[in-house]
């Protein structure tokens, strides 16, 4: 990479505020609108090192998916002791109703956000995965051609793998499991936090984006409700609604946004729905520690890309890790996203460390540990226009169709205040664009 | 051409209404305000009087902040242009996928043109923006949606906006004449056989109107009301 030409983030966020790139909050009951904060100097990962990631990534994502086959079928992997069925049947993530649903063409997580942090050895940790509803690809993918707008010589000057193809590779997901008719982008709605992302994905793509109502189910097939009265049947739908909404027949009854019947359509292999329902189970916080035993498990192969070092206080020997080293690990209550329900020991007092010691004691299988990994800072420019490190996350977006495919770029987000390890939009914090450089 | 649902053809409708409704009545507006700047100072009270407004604005220069920015109201006016405005963006959002990020930037370009016109001395000039961006959303959506049926609703939503104004405004029959003939030719294009929402009743009113050549007023309920209709769900 020769150099990035400069550029003031005041240019680029105002580019974003013309596009209406926004994310959207509660606060107090209330839903505000916000700019979700860019920083314009690029995260850079070169050729090499995404060719490895990329690779890692595949790994993982083909081995969760085999989970999500197996545990909704014939559980080997209880069966044979690899995973504790604890982890798996208790799991908020796991549904019932799903079990002997084989989606189509057996693909559980279409599109998968793996979380990823970089420690200051350069070395590369899996921190989480999400196979529900991963939200986030939009941000970079929009960041990007209003970066080339802004900036164009810091693209004539590098080589940047354009990322501009991920609603090709959407497209592509979408197509290889439908069913005939229609691809579909199921939205909650206007008042989503991600109601952006849904409507630029539908834009980009073309499939239509629809609530519920727009939505009806006869016969066990999915159509799409025309003004003049008729209806076009759907073959796939990408929805952006969790699974317990989805439909109020077969999940929560009190669901508004949800399609009635759409779950029998799909138990019927009329619709595919992406991510398919019920893929909870493999993202819960507890599951993450046996992913690696998975890989091992079913491909048969040593994982190329490792999780940050997790204690299972399930575990009497990672119980007593974590009691008598609780002051210098993070601990996460499993049943929490968002960044919330995380906990670092060195942040609190006595008199709570021995609460949460107690806590974890009552419910070991609520909590995991792990070491804090001290991963890398990103330079971005502060408000002055200098430049201040902060912590930085990528989310990179794998997409399964035909074959599994890792998007050349991901979703870099950071924390805006020095100190701080959380980089969640929902708690203040901001994105970078990530390059993957093509030399 | 794609599928369109009842509630995209609704968001489409209104959309094509709001967007209208600001950029007329801001014209309408600033030959009002244009009087004001000739000692008519009332003459607000006979604008508001057109629109079936209730005056709580007292005098001409709280009627202008408050029409057009909702300042001073103790509760938001939605007949005002900021909330004419809102109610735009709204529907925009939700079509980004039908009208395109780049039509959609055009009404959020204008609205931020409008509310930064808030604290201008001189708002004629603050204003002409954000009257800029609406012509240019129209030109957009011209080139996006040129013959779609998406294309045929937004206009349909737009010109019974403008008739609507120009009766109530009573215009030159010419020019109502001819935005009326616009109408009939987008109405042409919306898909026939089963009206769902195109109702045709209406239509024999508007055209009995529009022949009557001035005189509005003896008919204004009339006409406004089957403007409204004129595109509504019909019973399925």
């Amino acid at each position: 990479m020769d150099s990035i030409p400069p550029i003031t983030a005041h240019e680029i966020n105002r580019l974003m505020a013309r596009y209406g790139v926004k994310f959207g909050i509660y606060k107090n009951g209330e839903f505000i609108e916000q700019l979700f904060p860019f920083d314009p100097i690029p995260r850079v990962i070169t050729a090499e090192e995404f060719g490895y990631l990329a690779k890692g990534l595949v790994q993982r994502v083909t081995a969760l998916n085999c989970f999500l086959g197996d545990i909704y079928s014939e559980a080997k992997i209880i069966k044979d002791g690899v995973v504790p069925e604890e982890f798996v049947y208790i799991s908020t993530g796991y549904l019932p109703e799903c079990a002997g649903i084989a989606p189509p063409k057996g693909i559980y997580s279409h599109i998968s956000g793996i979380d990823l942090v970089q420690s200051k050895d350069g070395k590369w940790y899996i921190l989480e995965d999400n196979l529900r509803v991963p939200s986030g690809a939009s941000y970079p993918l929009i960041a990007r051609e209003l970066c080339r707008i802004a900036n164009p010589d810091a693209f004539s000057q590098n080589y940047v793998t354009d990322n501009r193809d991920y609603s090709d590779l959407l497209n592509d997901t979408m197509n290889h499991v439908n069913r005939g008719g229609l691809n579909v982008i199921l939205t909650p709605g206007r008042y989503n936090a991600a109601y952006f992302e849904h409507s630029y994905l539908a834009e980009r793509t073309g499939a239509p984006l629809v609530t519920a109502s727009q939505l009806m189910v006869d016969n066990k097939v999915v159509y799409m409700k025309d003004y003049l009265g008729g209806a076009a049947r759907v073959g796939a739908v990408y929805r952006r609604i969790s699974d317990e909404y989805l439909d109020p027949m077969t999940f929560c009854r009190d669901s508004l946004i949800g399609v009635p019947h759409i779950a029998d359509a799909y138990r019927s292999g009329n619709v595919a729905i992406i991510n398919a329902p019920g893929n909870g189970v493999a993202d819960d916080k507890g599951v993450y520690y046996f992913v690696p035993k998975m890989i091992e498990y079913y491909l048969g192969q040593t994982p190329l890309l490792e999780n940050a070092p997790t204690y299972l206080p399930y575990y009497e020997s990672d119980m007593k890790y974590t009691l008598e080293n609780i002051g210098k690990l993070v601990i996460k209550d499993v049943s929490e996203a968002g960044g919330y329900g995380v906990v670092f020991g060195s942040n609190l007092p006595p008199e709570k460390l021995v609460e949460l010691k107690e806590l974890i004691k009552r419910e070991p299988r609520r909590f995991i540990s792990q070491e804090v990994v001290d991963f890398i800072d990103l330079d971005i420019l502060d408000e002055g226009g200098g430049l201040v490190p902060r912590k930085a996350d990528l989310r990179a977006f794998v997409l399964t169709g035909e074959e599994t495919r890792v998007w050349a770029s991901g979703l870099t987000r950071f924390s805006r205040h020095a100190d701080s390890f959380i980089v969640n939009s929902s708690q203040g914090g901001g994105f970078k664009d990530t390059w993957v450089l093509s030399l | 051409m794609g599928i369109i649902s009842v509630e995209h053809s609704s968001n489409l409708y209104w959309l094509g209404r709001y967007a209208e409704r600001i950029y007329t009545t801001l014209y309408t507006f600033f030959d009002y305000y244009d009087r004001i700047l000739d000692k008519d100072k009332d003459c607000y009270k006979v604008f508001l009087g057109k629109l079936h407004i209730e005056d709580k604005y007292g005098d001409h220069e709280s009627f202008i902040r408050g029409y057009l920015y909702n300042d001073g109201v103790a509760e938001p006016d939605t007949f005002s242009v900021s909330a004419a405005f809102g109610f735009a963006q709204d529907n925009a959002l939700v079509m980004r996928d039908v009208i395109g990020s780049e039509s959609l930037a055009y009404i959020i370009l204008a609205a931020d043109a409008f509310h930064y016109s808030r604290d201008a001395h001189n708002l004629r000039l603050a204003l002409m923006p954000a009257v800029d961006y609406l012509l240019a959303f129209w030109g957009s959506i011209d080139d996006k949606l040129a013959s779609g049926e998406e294309g045929t609703i937004i206009k349909c939503g737009k010109l019974i906006e403008r008739l609507d104004l120009y009766f109530r405004f009573s215009y030159d029959h010419r020019l109502i004449a001819a935005e009326h003939e616009k109408l009939c030719h987008v109405l042409r294009h919306i898909r026939k056989g089963n009206p769902y929402f195109y109702n045709t009743k209406q239509l024999s009113v508007l055209v009995e109107v529009v022949g009557m050549k001035g005189r509005y007023a003896e008919r204004l309920d009339d006409v406004l009301n089957c403007l409204g209709r004129l595109f509504e769900r019909q019973s399925a």
